[in-house]
């Protein structure tokens, strides 16, 4: 029996995301959503949206912090 | 018919039997027994013990008290607020087992107090009890911040009262308002529109948002409830923020700009989120962005979004007080919950993350979870009224709390890539899997099943909604859209999680206005303003002194010992060599200071003749 290291976990998410995608092609092809918006029906935006959404969050939010974050003690100091 | 017994009141008023008694089990067993009493008058309630709900007046007859020439009427039982009624008493039954080794009596006995003012808030009929409860919420709370007792903490507390004495003074300057107008108290839905006619109901609103701690008024809950005591903290997040939410129900559902705030709101805070650094200031973040759900829901008003609305603000008292002692237990066994301290801990509080995952899987929005079933209603809502931005901004807000909740915090505090937790934190842990206080992990565990219960069988929760529900939250669509959302938003957590690593930082928040600007607004007074004053002062005297022979110089004067004693020190009572050094810096400019004080003083006496002559 193959041990279970991070690697492996690592791959068979890959795996998941591969198959989520692939079902999601598929279950828009035999009409098997519904969406009410026209941007919901690109194929995979959840994947693109979530992927994308929290590289964006986390990035635009660094970016951010260059005026944002302080010392420790900033409001102490005054 | 029985009298209805309100369970605020007993709540409030059976808070301070806590101190009185002695014997340390019966005082705990009598302060686990206290929101269980709420808790059996409310089932009795909704059995049609005091009456049909909504029950005939008979029975709220004692609750019915003359004042002024109006009636205050402390009972309103309907679906709403039985609904919410129950979730506090269900959720102070679990604090207070978490609470439960806290030694300070009067600790207790302020989150009793809160606890019962919260449920008077729900049931106020008219909006004079709505303000007196609210007031006593506000009080209680900042007690409960102050029993930290640390310097921080004293500040912090001073900055709640204001803001929530401020939102208290908005809500009765609106409520007298709205009297004058209508000559009615009741907390009604108020109308809304452009102009000055629907001034009261602004302020009303103003005071409502900020209980509800909406983008840009939501400095204070971040600020105090990551300062409050680490037991106190807990009651927090579950009373003040929501009674503000079902007060929005009540007045103003429906309202468009306050749909726009909250979806702003909801994303806003995430973005702060990132850059914080400690674990209780995190989840406070996911307070207010949480809190934009419902207030967004408020806004789009639909029968399906304040049904979401209310029902996620059940499920967020049930999953974000799990957070919330999640946080907490680190910081109680641990001594910090800062990121930049913390890591590795999984070994030695394994239970503690699993249940604090329950939480985050909940507050995420992940299937089968309760966060899901309440959360789907108001993005539901916001498709169905076609609203694309403030529907991209709720699931980007979904894709943030997963980040946060579900990856960042967990992996600062519990993993970080480490086997071990810094040497400081370790020595104070025992070699054991179980670090954590009991009594902690069963209120844990208790809010742990709700939120699975809730989120595998919602129609229990559907049934108790103020309007009939036929939504159903399990559809292919829906699950399949939020799975993939997920499994997406980890590779790019782990990507970059580098960048959420956390750093020994304070992250500014909308408070930098009050706080930097107001003391530097203090320290203008202090010194620019006093010395212009005394400047002023001396110019005065200066001028009277050429009035002199005004007095006649044949009246006695009647030495008074003391009196003279006192004038002889005046000068360096009041400081005046001090303030002379300033003066001499301005003495060039002597002359155009008098010159504008003069034609000031010229202005003022127009106006006053001016005013005279218009009002004749």
């Amino acid at each position: 029996m193959m041990k279970i290291t991070w690697n492996v976990l690592f791959k068979i998410y890959y795996i998941l995301m591969a198959v989520s995608v692939l079902i999601g092609l598929l279950m828009l092809h035999f009409h098997m959503l519904h969406y009410h918006f026209p941007f919901q029906w690109i194929p995979a935006f959840f994947a693109i949206f979530g992927f994308f959404g929290c590289a964006l969050l986390i990035l635009i939010a660094k970016g951010m912090g260059h005026w944002l974050m302080k010392g420790e003690d900033y409001y102490e100091k005054r | 018919m029985i009298e209805w017994i309100h369970p605020g009141i007993v709540i409030l008023l059976g808070a301070f039997l806590i101190p009185v008694i002695r014997n340390e089990k019966v005082k705990k067993a009598y302060f686990l027994l206290l929101p269980i009493i709420g808790l059996i008058i409310l089932i009795l309630t909704s059995m049609g013990v005091f009456g049909i709900i909504p029950p005939y007046p008979d029975a709220l007859h004692k609750w019915r008290i003359p004042f002024l020439h109006y009636t205050l009427e402390l009972g309103r039982i309907d679906k709403l607020s039985m609904i919410f009624a129950y979730v506090y008493v269900i959720a102070a039954f679990c604090m207070n087992i978490f609470a439960l080794r806290v030694k300070k009596d009067w600790e207790h006995v302020a989150a009793m107090i809160y606890v019962g003012s919260s449920l008077g808030a729900v049931f106020a009929r008219d909006l004079f009890t709505l303000y007196f409860f609210l007031e006593i919420m506000s009080f209680s709370a900042t007690f409960l911040v102050w029993f930290r007792g640390t310097k921080t903490a004293m500040g912090a507390g001073f900055r709640y009262l204001f803001w929530h004495l401020f939102s208290g003074v908005c809500v009765l300057a609106g409520a007298i308002i709205h009297v004058q107008t209508t000559g009615s108290i009741e907390f009604v839905h108020f109308p809304w529109g452009l102009g000055w006619d629907y001034f009261g109901y602004y302020l009303i609103l103003l005071g409502f948002l900020i209980n509800s701690a909406c983008t840009p008024f939501h400095s204070w809950l971040s600020d105090a409830y990551s300062e409050a005591s680490v037991t106190g903290a807990i009651y927090m997040t579950a009373y003040t923020t929501k009674t503000g939410i079902y007060c929005l129900i009540r007045g103003f559902s429906g309202v468009e700009i306050v749909m726009f705030m909250g979806a702003i709101s909801a994303v806003f805070a995430l973005f702060l989120a990132v850059l914080e650094n400690d674990g209780r200031r995190l989840c406070s973040y996911h307070i207010i962005s949480q809190l934009g759900y419902m207030v967004c829901g408020v806004g789009i008003g639909t029968h399906m979004a304040v049904n979401g609305a209310a029902s996620h603000a059940l499920c967020h008292i049930i999953y974000n007080a799990l957070l919330y002692m999640g946080a907490s237990t680190v910081l109680s066994v641990a001594g910090t919950s800062k990121f930049s301290e913390t890591g590795g801990l999984y070994k030695y509080m394994p239970l503690s993350w699993a249940l604090y995952m329950v939480g985050g899987f909940s507050i995420s929005g992940f299937p089968l979870f309760n966060g899901f079933v309440s959360k789907c209603m108001t993005i539901e809502a916001a498709e169905l009224i076609h609203q694309p931005i403030v529907y991209l901004l709720l699931e980007g807000a979904t894709v943030g709390t997963f980040l946060h909740t579900g990856l960042k915090l967990p992996w600062n505090i519990w993993f970080q890539g480490r086997k071990e937790p810094p040497a400081d934190i370790k020595a104070k842990l025992k070699e054991s899997r179980i670090n954590t206080p009991i009594n902690m992990l069963v209120g844990m565990g208790i809010l742990a099943f709700l939120c699975i219960f809730i989120g595998v069988y919602p129609y229990i929760l559907y049934g108790m909604l103020p309007h009939p529900v036929e939504f159903i939250p399990f559809t292919p669509t829906r699950v399949f859209s939020i799975l993939q959302l997920f499994l997406f938003t980890f590779p790019a957590f782990w990507l970059l999680r580098a960048l959420v690593r956390g750093m020994p930082t304070y992250t500014v928040d909308s408070d930098w206005f009050g706080r930097i600007l107001g003391s530097a607004l203090i320290l203008f007074c202090e010194r620019q303003l006093m010395a212009f004053g005394a400047f002023i002062d001396r110019n005065v005297m200066r001028m009277a002194v050429h009035f002199r022979f005004l007095i006649p110089k044949t009246q006695p004067v009647v030495e008074d010992p003391l009196d003279k004693a006192f004038h002889e020190r005046l000068p360096a009572l009041l400081n005046f060599e001090k303030t002379h050094d300033k003066i001499k810096q301005f003495k060039l400019r002597e002359l155009s200071y008098n010159l504008v004080y003069i034609i000031f003083a010229m202005l003022l006496l127009l106006l006053y003749i001016l005013f005279m002559v218009v009002m004749k």
